[in-house]
């Protein structure tokens, strides 16, 4: 398939899409603000795939190399819309009551995915890449061109936004 | 403070439930529309366009440059005036001897005949070669016995002597080595001028003293006089003044101001009616045109063109709870989508309204009304290739043109930014201006015809500007959307600088 692909063969590109659409959206609607932000990156993400297959050396499964090109999409897309590192003031106070422990029997991917959309892009996007897509600090500051000092800042306030609403979001589904 | 144990469980579960599999239910959030496919697709497609396109135009534009290039060298080397005005067309040349002499040689088919003529001082400068083409009624021997007999040569502050020596050497005398060699290489060619009787053309070197000016005589009934001027002092075409040539033309021209657009539907607009459009269109180009003598020319070129138009919409809708969706304690949101249909696409949006529940008159309440507008500003790029025949009248130096033809657009982009513009109280997140960097359905070549009236001054031989009006219209739709053609036209100024050769 990949080399029908690299041929230009459009039912080939066709069926690679269909093979991974569904799993790299999940992963545009984690960096994207909203639904169709993220179609927007899975759009230019998949384009920049078929444009550059001949780079994929077969060395590792082809979906851990479509994620890694669909995250770089995802953060090119971003910084075009200027991405901004903020801090919010007035987080309140997390206290670790063992709950949020439980989250996985508790939220689904639908809304931890909407949860995370709702964060302010700079949490959102460090989150993302340190938790979910496991880059390290220094990775995150070189793809991001900010601080070392200034990710971890932005995962720790992520981390507080996340552990603040997660409560609302349980107690409005039990509710 | 939480513990790191703790942090990486949690981000172990966090991990687990974004990149897992997707259990059981409705997964229909985690597909993309299939709008997604239809881009990539289209995107895709227009690479594969974009690159053979390039080629081509990079072709196109090469041979044009050599044309062009090829033409301005010949006309740079070669000042000559020509004047078709007989039937059997014979050529004076006028070279550089360096020796104390000057000859006219009058060649008859593959024999030649020459006269010699010598000047009394240092004002040299001067010789003449002929050709007579066989069948121009002047034979050799009558060139010999009496048709050349009577040639003076009048001058001013210079002193040729009056009565040249005229010698008709037989076929095996030789010519002097100057002559042949120049003769082979063509290199003495810098200006000539031409018998109106018979198309006889002079060229005078530019040793040629300056205020020289002779008067051949010629008792040939078919060959009565010619005058010689050197042209680095003679007066602008004197001789040839009036007289209608042929010539080549290089100019580059803008032209642009006002477009329209057909749209023909085969089905009724579903949504909503735009407001109005706005339509304009501009092009800049380079072009070539030979014009024969008798005023009628032709041209090609290349452009680039663009044509746009502004569609505005207004969305009304009613806010409801009912149709919101509650995302937090106090929080609604309502997605609205808008589509704009207009004749080059149909661009769309999602609107998402953020309500909170408030009794403040500047928020929105159960049953308020919102209303929305949106713009989308659509571009169509293109390359242009025209092909058009035309009539120029001159009159003094000014001249009139009409003009007719044919064009090849070429597809090379399109762009489409929607622009939210705003909604009565301020209430919807306004996003950034989204630009769609590619069209659906556009016909990679389309066809238009053209025509234009334009009139020009011509402030020298070789420069001239012009101003007209021209008009196009697309023989096919731009854009072929299902049930939806859409036509364009322009028209406007057109300016141009011209260079003439």
């Amino acid at each position: 398939m990949i080399e029908a692909c690299l041929r230009g063969d459009r039912a080939a590109q066709r069926a690679l899409y269909e093979r991974f659409r569904s799993d790299m959206f999940r992963v545009c609607l984690r960096y994207a603000a909203n639904r169709e932000d993220a179609e927007d990156y899975l759009q230019e993400g998949f384009i920049t795939v078929f444009r550059d297959l001949q780079q994929f050396r077969g060395d590792g499964p082809l979906g851990g190399w479509i994620r890694m090109v669909m995250v770089r999409a995802s953060l090119q897309q971003l910084r075009k819309k200027k991405m901004t590192f903020v801090d919010l003031d007035g987080l309140p106070a997390i206290h670790e009551n063992g709950h949020s422990s439980s989250i996985a029997s508790q939220l689904d991917a639908e809304r931890l995915t909407n949860l995370i959309q709702h964060m302010p892009t700079g949490y959102r996007t460090v989150f993302n890449m340190y938790v979910v897509d496991g880059y390290g600090h220094e990775e995150i500051a070189d793809m991001l061109g900010i601080s070392i000092s200034t990710s971890k800042t932005q995962l720790f306030k992520a981390r507080h936004w996340m552990q603040a609403r997660v409560p609302v979001q349980v107690s409005k589904i039990n509710s | 403070m939480e513990n790191l144990d703790n942090i990486n469980r949690k981000d172990d579960e966090i991990r687990r439930i974004l990149q897992g599999p997707l259990g059981e239910g409705d997964h229909r959030w985690a597909e993309p529309g299939e709008q997604v496919w239809t881009h990539i697709e289209a995107n895709l497609s227009e690479k594969k366009h974009r690159g053979g396109f390039w080629w081509w135009f990079g072709s196109l534009l090469s041979i044009l440059l050599i044309a062009i290039f090829l033409i301005s060298k010949k006309s740079g080397t070669r000042s000559e005036e020509r004047i078709m005005n007989g039937t059997h067309p014979v050529e004076l040349q006028a070279q550089h001897i360096p020796s104390n002499s000057s000859t006219l040689s009058i060649q008859g088919g593959s024999e030649e005949d020459q006269i010699r003529f010598q000047p009394t001082d240092d004002q040299k400068g001067l010789s003449t070669t002929s050709s007579l083409e066989n069948g121009s009624g002047i034979s050799r021997q009558k060139s010999e016995k009496s048709g050349w007999k009577g040639i003076e040569n009048r001058q001013e502050n210079t002193s040729f002597q009056a009565d040249p020596i005229f010698q008709l050497p037989s076929s095996d005398q030789e010519e002097p080595a100057q002559q042949n060699s120049d003769r082979e290489t063509g290199s003495e060619d810098r200006a000539d001028h031409v018998f109106p009787q018979q198309g006889i053309s002079v060229r005078v070197t530019d040793q040629l003293p300056s205020t020289i000016q002779m008067v051949f005589h010629s008792m040939h009934p078919e060959l009565t006089s010619l005058t010689v001027l050197n042209p680095e002092s003679a007066p602008e075409n004197k001789l040839l003044d009036g007289v209608k040539n042929s010539r080549h033309r290089l100019l580059i021209y803008g032209h642009g101001i006002s477009g329209d657009r057909r749209i023909e539907r085969k089905s009724n607009n579903i949504f909503d009616p735009e407001f109005g459009h706005e339509n304009s269109q501009f092009r800049f180009g380079a072009g070539y045109e030979w014009q024969h003598q008798s005023g009628l020319f032709v041209g090609s070129g290349v452009a680039y063109q663009e044509f746009h138009e502004r569609v505005e919409k207004e969305k009304k809708w009613v806010y409801t709870k009912k149709n919101a969706t509650q995302v937090g304690s106090d929080l609604y949101q309502q997605n609205i989508p808008v589509v704009i249909n207009s004749g080059f696409g149909t661009a769309s949006t999602t609107l998402r309204v953020d309500m909170e529940e408030s009794s403040l008159p500047t928020d929105y309440q159960e049953g308020d009304p919102v209303v929305f507008k949106m713009t989308v500003d659509h571009s169509l790029k293109y390359v242009r290739v025209p092909l058009y025949l035309g009539y120029q009248y001159e009159w003094r130096r000014w001249f009139g043109e009409v003009r007719a033809g044919s064009g090849l657009q070429i597809y090379v982009g399109s762009k489409a930014q929607v622009t939210q513009v705003a909604e009565s109280k301020g209430k919807i997140r306004i996003r950034e201006t989204e630009t769609i960097n590619q069209l659906k359905y556009v016909r990679p070549v389309v066809w238009d015809l053209q025509g234009g009236l334009y009139a020009g001054y011509r402030w020298s031989d070789a420069w001239s500007v012009s101003c007209g009006y021209e008009y196009w219209q697309s023989l096919q739709s731009v854009v072929d959307r299902p049930n939806v053609k859409t036509f364009t036209s322009g028209s406007g100024i057109q300016l141009a600088l011209r260079r003439s050769f």
